[in-house]
């Protein structure tokens, strides 16, 4: 490889080499270290990225695309040997338009730098990973992101109306655009939405937007029973309600806000539910109300509806801020938080509780349950030293099994954080338990067809 | 717990999720390299630190990346983990420091002459020209501190003027001549004479609040040394200690018994770090304003407060909004509070371009409020956004809206 070619594109300020400056892109936020880059590439414009592609589709050389580095599953760092690709100059928002309801910004824009900048247009991007502060516009529409709101608006995939694409090969491809509607072959932005950087470099995306809710009110509700939380979802939309937000935590995640927010749960409580009803000023409480009512009909312990913007904002910092919470609950400052991400339909979500936690009592593991409910999203957080070999073996096995809990009851392996280099077997499991092998060939000939040197993301996936 | 101790139980905690990266201000003006962002800096710390466990040293150029954290804290305040990559920056200046050869020769100097005379550019004397004529109570046991911040503010300006059309082998090689020399800094150091103007004002506006307060107070004059904090931002803790001994000691050798300081960096390292650090450092210290109580004009202005780092995000410390807001309608950019933006000036000695750069981007973001005035609250804040004539110090506001003045 001549780094030189690189450093005639991107000027040497822009290619990294020296150890010091490439060690951090080793790591991302999973638990897995990457190989050392050759090089870390920083382009400015789609331009450079075609030109470094071409070089690398040339040579061969491997690319791995990093937006925040704030994956879970090791999307972002290099299994094997080549070349990083950081998108962290890609930080403008280029175009915004209420009347049309889309905003176009480049791919290295943080979500809530994206989502501060439609504040002032009293709109916003829904899809909000609680690492919105540091994941980009690229790598959360890679992962196919999800988070607290996808109750109500759905995951990334449903907000990306068009992409700009640059190839392996360094062509620059459009993709969708700036309507709704189109029906024109093959969807290609959706096939790029969710796929980890394997198939090209994703540079730019026309986004959806919506208006702020005008008004919201919370209800939260707690059980003895973890069924009879699982229940409540169910109830609501059996009875056509979706919450803005509705999200589950057990009694280790209560007791770590208390821990660090000082915020207090009742004490017999050992699952909370906290749903957001948002809807007109004038017909709140009605829907509140209505809400409140369904609920009720759940074998609950206590129930309690605010729309006091203070008591809302404190307990909603609170469940963003859930896996700091739990982080401090840590036995040692070496210990990992690994995260347990996988999915079931609402009307599964009792059973699929009760059997991860009979699995969590089976595997003898400190196990945090909390999650995007309204979505049938489970957080399966796990207290674990990741130098003890035996204990990750345990993890392992863990985590394999509530991968095929999900399975079981009509879910999926990986809601919102993708496959990476974590899930690999998972995935495996996910189409093997649906007699589905033939989608992971299709998915390597779509992939052979994009990226015939395997350049891109190598590794990960399949 | 030794200072390697701490900052392996600090980095430990790190989980690399990369929320501190996304507030620092360094990582952009640094052109977004993993090493000058807070995670960055983490990360290569708790590399060093096994080099060091495991050789007895640290081989990886980390200098530039530790020493051009600004320790403003924001990324403390984001971070799940409860990190301080602030405070690591800080601790790991401390573990490079001890290898003499890895030192910053600007750091150096100033260390060297703070040392000497008490004073960063080792030119003391001329820190209290702005108090002739002024009627101090020579009986009392309370001082005014200017800590020499004000005044040094029209030196480093014009140094970090000079640095920034220099390299960087160049402005080293000078810092190791000053340090043998320091007579040359007497003689290259020009303060720039409208800014001196400007601080020396400001001085005697403080001076003048206080004592329409009623508060008496005296002056120790050429006898006052700098505070030493920069000793402690650059990592120079043993000299810190040292220095913070000797100050307590002149103190007391002079009957002090409370300290009046004007800025917040002298606040910090008197109210919070002496005592740390120090035996015996038992002095009541007061910010300015926690004494001024005067009348004041209402204006119909809006006034854009940039918060200094080390009141609300070291120390969560915010008399001056209440000040501002008695004179106009408080505006605070976006980025406040405990996720503030520096100023920058914290690296204008030591890397200048950089400095100029995070300023240029806060004054960008202070002057997008659209307000009549913006207002400071630190020297090294008011220096480092000064770029129009819409920018204040808070006693220059304060002052001028005394409504028994006349």
């Amino acid at each position: 490889m001549d780094i030189k070619e690189f450093i005639e594109i991107l000027g040497k300020d822009y290619v990294l080499t020296e150890k010091v400056d490439i060690l951090p892109y080793t790591k991302d936020a999973s638990f897995f270290t990457g190989k050392l880059p050759y090089a870390v590439l920083m382009p400015g414009n789609v331009n450079e990225v075609s030109s470094i592609m071409k070089i690398c589709q040339r040579d061969g050389i491997p690319v791995t695309v990093r937006g925040g580095g704030s994956s879970l599953t090791g999307s972002s760092i290099l299994v094997n040997e080549g070349v990083i690709l950081s998108m962290a100059r890609f930080d403008k928002i280029l175009e915004t338009s209420i009347e049309d309801r889309y905003v176009i910004a480049e791919a290295g824009v943080k979500l809530d730098y994206l989502n501060s900048h439609l504040l002032n247009f009293k709109h916003f991007y829904p899809p909000d990973p609680a690492s919105s502060i540091a994941a980009t516009v690229g790598g959360s529409i890679s992962t196919n992101a999800g988070g607290l709101r996808a109750a109500m608006y759905g995951a990334t995939k449903e907000w990306v109306l068009g992409l700009e694409v640059v190839l392996p090969d360094g062509t620059i491809i459009q993709t969708g655009g700036k309507v709704l509607k189109r029906s024109i072959g093959y969807d290609l932005t959706a096939l790029m939405v969710g796929s980890e950087g394997t198939l090209g470099v994703i540079t730019k995306a026309i986004l959806k937007i919506s208006p702020i809710p005008e008004k919201y009110g919370r209800i939260m509700v707690y059980y003895r029973s973890i069924e009879e939380a699982g229940k409540a979802i169910s109830s609501l939309k059996k009875n056509g309600i979706t919450p803005l937000i509705a999200e589950f935590m057990d009694k280790i995640s209560m007791d770590s806000i208390t821990h660090t927010k000082g915020l207090k749960f009742p004490e017999q409580a050992q699952y909370l539910l906290l749903i957001d009803i948002s809807s007109t000023e004038e017909s709140l409480d009605k829907k509140l109300n209505e809400a409140a009512e369904i609920l009720k009909s759940t074998e609950i312990l206590e129930i309690k509806i605010t729309k006091d913007p203070d008591e809302m904002a404190a307990m909603y910092q609170a469940r963003k801020g859930l896996y700091s919470s739990q982080l401090n609950e840590r036995e040692k400052p070496g210990e990992y938080v690994i995260i347990g991400d996988i999915v079931v339909p609402a009307s599964k979500l009792p059973k699929t509780l009760i059997e991860i936690k009979e699995s969590i009592e089976r595997y003898k593991l400190k196990v945090a349950l909390f999650g995007h409910i309204g979505d049938g999203n489970i957080h399966a957080n796990i207290f674990a030293d990741i130098n003890d070999r035996e204990k990750m073996k345990i993890v392992n096995d863990f985590m394999m099994e509530l991968g095929r809990i999900a399975l079981k009851n009509d879910g999926s392996v990986s809601s919102e954080h993708g496959i990476g280099i974590e899930k690999i077997e998972l995935l495996r499991e996910e189409y093997m338990y649906k007699n589905s092998l033939k989608n992971i060939e299709i998915m390597k000939s779509i992939k052979n067809i994009f990226d015939p040197k395997n350049i891109l993301n190598r590794g990960k996936m399949f | 717990m030794s200072v390697i101790e701490d900052l392996v139980q600090e980095t430990e905690k790190c989980i690399n999720c990369g929320f501190c990266e996304s507030v620092c201000p360094t990582l952009p003006s640094k052109n977004y390299r993993a090493i000058y962002g807070a995670r960055g800096r983490v990360f290569i710390s708790k590399e060093s630190l096994k080099e060091v466990k495991s050789h007895g040293r640290i081989t990886l150029n980390i200098e530039d990346s530790i020493f051009s954290c600004l320790e403003c804290y924001s990324c403390y305040y984001v971070c799940p983990a409860g990190v301080n990559p602030g405070r690591v920056s800080q601790m790991m200046r401390n573990v490079i420091n001890r290898d003499p050869s890895r030192r910053k020769p600007v750091a150096e100097m100033i260390v060297s002459l703070i040392m000497k005379y008490g004073n960063p550019l080792g030119i003391r004397e001329k820190m209290c020209s702005w108090a002739r004529g002024i009627d101090f109570d020579d009986s009392s046991d309370t001082i005014l501190y200017t800590g020499n911040m004000y005044q040094l503010m029209p030196y480093s300006s014009f140094l970090s003027k000079i640095e920034a059309k220099l390299n960087e082998k160049t402005i080293e090689n000078m810092a190791r001549l000053i340090k043998r020399n320091p007579g040359i800094l007497k003689i290259i150091a020009i303060p720039d004479k409208i800014m001196m103007e400007r601080m020396e004002k400001i001085l005697l506006d403080i001076a003048f609040l206080l004592k329409s307060s009623g508060i008496k107070f005296r002056y120790l004059g050429k006898d006052e040394p700098y505070s030493g904090a920069f000793l402690y931002e650059l990592g120079y803790l043993e000299e810190f200690i040292e220095y913070g001994k000797y100050i307590r000691d002149l103190f007391i050798s002079k009957n002090v018994k409370n300290i009046i300081t004007i800025d917040p960096h002298t606040h910090e390292a008197f109210k919070v770090l002496y005592p740390r650090y120090v035996d015996n450092f038992n002095f009541q210290v007061f910010y300015y304003l926690e004494l001024v109580n005067i009348p004041l004009k209402k204006l119909d202005e809006n006034l854009v407060y940039h918060q200094p780092c080390h009141f609300t995000m070291h120390e969560d410390f915010d008399i001056p909004s209440k000040f501002i807001g008695s004179i106009g309608n408080v505006i605070l950019p976006e980025r406040n509070g405990k996720s503030n933006f520096c100023c920058g000036g914290p690296a204008e000695l030591l890397y200048p371009k950089l400095a100029n750069s995070i300023s240029t981007v806060r004054f960008k973001q202070l002057k997008e409020k659209n307000g009549n005035r913006i207002v400071t609250a630190c020297p090294i804040c008011f220096t480092n956004l000064s770029k129009d004539s819409t920018v204040f110090d808070i006693a220059e506001l304060i002052y001028q809206n005394y409504s028994k003045k006349y």
